[in-house]
């Protein structure tokens, strides 16, 4: 950190960053290197107090445990800071965002309330900050493929063979930089190939396109970078096709998913701006079918602040924003416009103290309604005790989600939507607790206990009737203003068993409790148990050992398809225990990183969701590749 | 088990990466299961260079071999490709014991002229490998040796493989630029 003006100021930042981070679980580019991750959405395996689910090994719905992906996906995306507001119909994919995975330095995952940027994410967030390019032309990529098993290889020509699955990528990214100690730009691309091909979901994907067309899923992506005189900006576009599964409509839909994203910052002084535009598009491909979900999501915000001292007693940062989101859907196309102008102050104390301190307000005008934002987190340094407390009172248009749009209209052919009769809530509410207890710094242990309450909560309720003529599911959607609580609990465990072995636990569980079922049926997940063991004898030799338990996931929704088709749909998934390995070497140097990793070595054929794939035992092999020219800096490969 | 053997002793460690072991040998596959109903195993042959790593051996192996149709379904050739870990357990002077392990991809390539069936012509699956070598050293340099190795292809149903091999093989200081490689 470079702190050329007030000393005062620099250690408010350090202070204000230890206080941000005693709840993040940080990833950084090593740890993903010794892991095998060769696709974003691999992170989720590496993150200690986040579930997901799929329905084709793709296109991950991940939520921090204790809130809900399908009917309330909160958490938000930052890169380098800034927002990614890339969903779309509650549809947000890490594979489908325009990052190359070489340019990660460190993943910040927080599973608990955060302030990024003067915002407040009540859902939990992942924060992806990229490295700065060294100085001189840098030249980083990763190419990588796996191969599923399960395949009936030579026996499909017998009579002991089923339906072939195919394999996972091949996965391309690279980035090309060119810097100087005060300025840098770069570029990045990445390609991606995933085949939707197991036997579960073959029928209903084969119905797409009638089976003229493979169900492979397609990803292109560009991206820009680049920073001179302290303002850095940032943007990028990607592409996915072919297929997405919607809750609303049972069905994987033929869509082509286009994002794309700019971001611009300056921090110096005792000032700064930033803003961000991102977008979101489907549109709906040629299909037998004649099913269409054209939507376009716009998200454009800008803040401004600056800070002051108060008497050298106290930190002040006050900034205000306003936010522009849109959205265009409809037949004939309509555009429906959501406004938000917030304003916010931080306080944190300007001593040195083994108390820290940050209390954030703002008040809100979305769309006329206004709304309000608390948020006091304390931590003392010594006892490693962290308190969190937030309130939070605003319109179901601040969330900008699929509750929102089908409120405003949105509907879709061959989806059902029905509208709660008493209406929407003008404000929902949400008030949040949590503890947390961490205690040494090699040996380090971390409790931590929560409770969230929801009031006029708006979020979707899914009913998936079966279809006995088709293969796939009538879903009938029911949008609701809803109220409980989720009390929730973790504990992380890090233990260096020697020096070249260090054995890290974690464990999170979820209890949500309410009078009304469609609160509670949301939380498919309640029980998660982890245990990895990073056995690195050196630094060009690591042996990373990871084993997950999930437990049992109750889908409510598909009650009624489970009940008339047992054989093929479950309301009950039963839990799954998990083991991944990964050998990886550096070579040549620090030029080349070779990795094999094998997911699922017990080979459990597993199913993550009612309506989705079972996939098994995945062998991938990545080679990691850095080059640059002559420099002074030390590598940061 | 090879980790306890690498364990108990330390003595086998080398300087890593200080030489590589050439060796081809000829291969052919001795078992029976529901796949020989279907398909005749013909000889084959592998190549594989092993080099010292921080404890025990590195090695890579490049096989290939052919199973030939003996009913309606199309013969193939299988590429096997695979990288691995053994340990040298020395038995005298002349002649070492080596178990090893290997994983990797082995790659079907289907006869066009017999395949009736529309679809990929290829078929590539993960490979898991168990083997037990045992060497004689002739000379300073050279050694022949024999091996019984498992193979697991992960298909459905399961390839369950056993092979048995006889070659020779050569060992040869690495050079400055392999060790930079590999380092």
């Amino acid at each position: 950190m470079t702190c050329s003006w007030k000393a005062l100021v620099c250690l408010l930042s350090v202070l204000a960053s230890s206080v941000l981070s005693a709840s993040a679980q940080v990833l950084t580019a090593d740890d993903l290197a010794r892991a095998g991750i060769v696709r974003l959405s691999d992170l989720f395996e590496l993150a200690d107090d986040w579930v997901g689910s799929s329905t084709e090994g793709y296109h991950w719905a991940i939520t921090p445990l204790g809130t809900s992906w399908e009917a309330s996906p909160d958490w938000k995306l930052f890169l380098d800071g800034h927002p990614l507001h890339l969903h779309a119909l509650n549809q947000q994919s890490l594979n489908a965002l325009p990052v190359t995975l070489e340019e990660i330095c460190e993943v910040h995952l927080h599973a608990t309330p955060v302030l990024v940027d003067g915002a407040l994410v009540h859902g939990g967030a992942i924060q992806i900050h990229r490295c700065v390019p060294t100085k001189g032309i840098s030249l980083h990529g990763t190419v990588s493929a796996g191969n599923e098993t399960g395949d009936p290889g030579p026996y499909k020509y017998t009579n002991y063979g089923g339906q072939n699955v195919d394999r996972t990528g091949p996965t391309l990214h690279g980035s090309l930089a060119a810097a100087t100690t005060k300025a840098h730009v770069r570029v990045q691309a990445a390609t991606d190939e995933h085949h939707a091909t197991d036997p579960r979901i073959r029928s209903r994907v084969f119905q797409l396109y009638r089976g003229q067309k493979d169900a492979r899923i397609l990803y292109r992506a560009l991206g820009v970078d680049g920073r001179w005189l302290g303002h850095s900006i940032s943007a990028g576009s990607s592409q996915v096709e072919d297929l997405t599964f919607l809750p609303m409509m049972g069905r994987e839909i033929p869509l082509n998913r286009e994002s794309m994203y700019v971001g611009a910052s300056f921090s110096g002084g005792q000032f700064g701006y930033s803003f961000s535009r991102s977008a979101t598009r489907l549109v709906t491909r040629p299909n037998p079918d004649e099913v269409s979900v054209d939507f376009t999501q716009r998200h454009a915000q800008v803040r401004a602040y600056a800070t002051s001292s108060l008497a050298n007693l106290f930190e002040l940062e006050y900034g205000v924003r306003a936010v522009l989101t849109d959205a265009t859907f409809g037949s004939p196309p309509m555009r429906h416009t959501f406004r938000t102008l917030r304003m916010d102050a931080t306080l944190t104390p300007g001593f040195a103290s083994p108390y820290q301190l940050q209390i954030m307000t703002a008040l809100a005008r979305d769309n006329g309604v206004l709304g309000f934002e608390l948020f006091a987190q304390s931590r003392h340094v010594r006892t490693g005790i962290d308190l969190q407390l937030l309130l939070r009172k605003r319109s179901l248009g601040s969330r900008s989600n699929f509750s929102y749009w089908a409120v405003s209209g949105f509907r879709s052919s061959d989806a059902e939507i029905r509208l709660e009769p008493k209406g929407v809530p003008r404000r929902e509410s949400l008030y949040a607790a949590d503890l947390t207890w961490t205690t040494g710094t090699k040996r380090i242990v971390s409790v931590r206990a929560g409770i969230r309450t929801y009031k006029d909560y708006v979020r979707p309720y899914y009913e998936s009737l079966l279809d006995s003529t088709k293969t796939y599911l009538q879903a009938v959607t029911h949008i609701k203003a809803t109220r409980g609580q989720v009390a929730r609990t973790s504990l992380r465990i890090h233990v260096p068993a020697s020096s070249t072995l260090m054995l890290k636990m974690h464990s999170s569980y979820a209890y949500p409790w309410s009078d009304q079922h469609s609160f509670r049926d949301a939380w498919h997940h309640r029980l998660l148990v982890g245990l990895r063991g990073e056995f690195q004898p050196n630094d060009r030799f690591s042996l990373d050992v990871l084993l997950r338990y999930t437990g049992s996931a109750v889908w409510h929704e598909y009650e009624t398809a489970a009940n008339e088709n047992p054989e093929f749909y479950a309301m009950r998934l039963p839990g799954t225990l998990h083991l991944h390995l990964t050998v990886q070497k550096r070579l040549w140097k620090d030029h080349l990183r070779l990795s094999a990793t094998m997911r699922n070595v017990l080979d459990h054929p597993q199913l993550v969701h009612p309506a989705g794939a079972r996939t098994r035992s995945v062998f991938l092999v990545a080679i990691r590749y850095a080059f640059r020219t002559r420099s002074t800096d030390s590598s940061q490969f | 088990m090879l980790l306890l053997i690498l364990i108990e002793v330390p003595s086998y460690a080398q300087a890593p990466f200080s030489r590589l072991d050439l060796s081809v040998r000829a291969v052919q596959n001795v078992n029976r299961t529901v796949l020989h109903e279907y398909w005749q195993p013909a000889k084959g042959i592998k190549i594989s260079i092993a080099t010292p790593f921080y404890a025990g051996d590195w090695e890579v192996h490049f096989g290939v071999h052919r199973f030939n149709a003996s009913t309606d379904a199309p013969g193939f050739g299988a590429l096997w490709i695979s990288s691995g870990w053994g340990i040298r357990i020395p038995l005298g002077d002349q002649i070492i014991l080596k178990p090893s392990v290997a994983i990797g991809n082995y790659r079907m390539s289907f006869d066009d002229s017999g395949t009736r069936y529309s679809g990929e012509s290829s078929e590539s699956d993960f490979v898991g490998s168990m083997g037990l070598m045992l060497s004689y050293t002739i000379g300073k340099t050279w050694y022949v040796f024999g091996q019984s190795e498992y193979l697991r292809i992960q298909t459905q149903p399961l390839m369950h493989l056993w092979f048995v091999s006889a070659g020779i093989g050569i060992q040869v200081p690495s050079g400055n630029l392999v060790q930079t490689l590999l380092e």
